[in-house]
């Protein structure tokens, strides 16, 4: 007996956001996007992901619609503004305003770019807009217990810590998975910001660590 | 969402949350009473109605309204919610009752008829509840049930008066229901 009632999907959430800069732009997710997505997922990759992995373009297609019709969930193909090429996915999911908080997740990248700027810049423009735009207090993200890889970056971020959610996920192999989860708060936004702009930009600490021993160089 | 989930037991039937539950559930709430949750208080029958036109919309929850299996007073509210039964996951709150319901059986009846219905008829393997650090009361019911405290989620809440507040989060996994439903069972009457 099931008592579950059929699937409800709401409407598709459509949102005109466009976050761009350091050479990528987040465009809103959509269908047209589906070929090179399709191409840059593989079984290994997607394992830490809790959806079953897409298979050719039929499956990116049902990824997609499934993602374009999650409530509260605002998705974005990540664009290389320098080739136009499609280079992977994200989104803030569970968005809600009123209690000033998101999350970011439903992240990947095509492996050519993975260990290069895509993720810093891809945090860095939806932190930002998160916080300095929308003005929220709370970004979460969450991992996969056994993504090292998902992990490390999240930790690197300087996101915090704050526990984790027994049997979550039901991995694509049909295991349950733990997931971690971890927060940043606005007040701790600066020191991402900082050191993400690091990452993105190695030289700028050079160029401003310059700049600081100039001025203090000056005057007096 | 709709749903058409009804449920009875010692005591208390929980039938779908509707417009028509509103006055009664509004003459149940102050303040005070109030306080975990994170909208302002709906102590009017308008208030009331729009808070149960909102818990019927939202995707992925099940609203109830409890009632007492006799009289078919109302007694409070309660929901599954986050519902995803693709992941076999749900969490249960948004829980009220009225202040004379309180510490009697109300609560471990309508926590056994849900849990007992996710785990044994609807295929969940992970329940989870969460709650306002602050709200030493709701904490404690959950901590009673045997719920394994994950975490808190800091700064995550927006409390009715503004503040912001943190969540406690609990889980309940499949292989622990037998435990939790043995505990809930020794707080209710053998008969119902």
């Amino acid at each position: 007996m099931s008592a579950f009632p059929g699937l409800w999907f709401s409407d598709a959430v459509e949102h005109n956001l466009v976050l761009d800069g350091h050479g990528f732009r987040l465009e809103p997710l959509a269908l047209a996007h589906v070929g090179a997505l399709a191409a840059a997922v593989d079984e290994a990759m997607w394992s830490g992901m809790s959806t079953p992995t897409p298979r050719g373009e039929v499956g990116m297609v049902n990824y997609v619609e499934d993602t374009l019709a999650t409530p509260d969930c605002l998705a974005f193909a990540v664009i290389d503004q320098v080739s136009g090429e499609v280079r992977g996915s994200t989104a803030f999911c569970a968005l809600s305003h009123d209690q000033g908080r998101a999350e970011i997740g439903r992240t990947f990248y095509d492996r050519q770019v993975w260990g290069r700027v895509i993720n810093p810049v891809c945090k860095f423009l939806l932190l930002e807009h998160a916080f300095s735009t929308w003005g929220l207090f709370r970004v979460s993200l969450r991992a996969d217990s056994r993504n090292t890889r998902s992990i490390a970056a999240i930790t690197r971020l300087g996101a915090t810590y704050e526990g984790t959610l027994r049997g979550f996920r039901l991995a694509p192999d049909g295991s349950r998975a733990d997931s971690l989860s971890f927060s940043i708060l606005e007040p701790e936004w600066p020191r991402v910001r900082a050191g993400l702009l690091d990452r993105i930009d190695p030289l700028r600490r050079i160029v401003v660590a310059e700049e600081g021993g100039r001025a203090a160089g000056q005057g007096g | 969402m709709d749903h058409a989930i009804t449920l009875d037991g010692y005591g208390v039937r929980l039938v779908p949350l509707a417009p028509q539950h509103a006055a009664d559930l509004a003459a149940l709430v102050d303040a005070e009473l109030w306080a975990g949750m994170t909208v302002a208080v709906p102590d009017t029958a308008d208030a009331m109605g729009a808070y149960v036109a909102a818990a019927i919309a939202t995707p992925g929850r099940a609203a109830f309204a409890v009632l007492g299996a006799e009289d078919g007073e109302v007694r409070g509210s309660t929901s599954l919610y986050e519902w995803v039964p693709a992941q076999e996951r749900v969490e249960l709150g948004s829980t009220f009752y009225g202040r004379e319901f309180w510490g009697g059986v109300t609560n471990p009846a309508c926590k056994l008829l849900l849990m007992r219905h996710a785990f044994e008829e609807a295929g969940i393997n992970r329940l989870a509840l969460r709650a306002d650090s602050r709200n030493a009361r709701s904490v404690a019911a959950i901590e009673r049930l045997g719920a394994v405290r994950e975490g808190v989620l800091r700064e995550h809440r927006v409390a009715p008066d503004g503040s912001r507040g943190d969540t406690v989060y609990f889980s309940i996994l499949a292989r622990e229901w037998p435990a939790v439903r043995a505990g809930l069972l020794a707080r209710l009457p053998a008969k119902h």
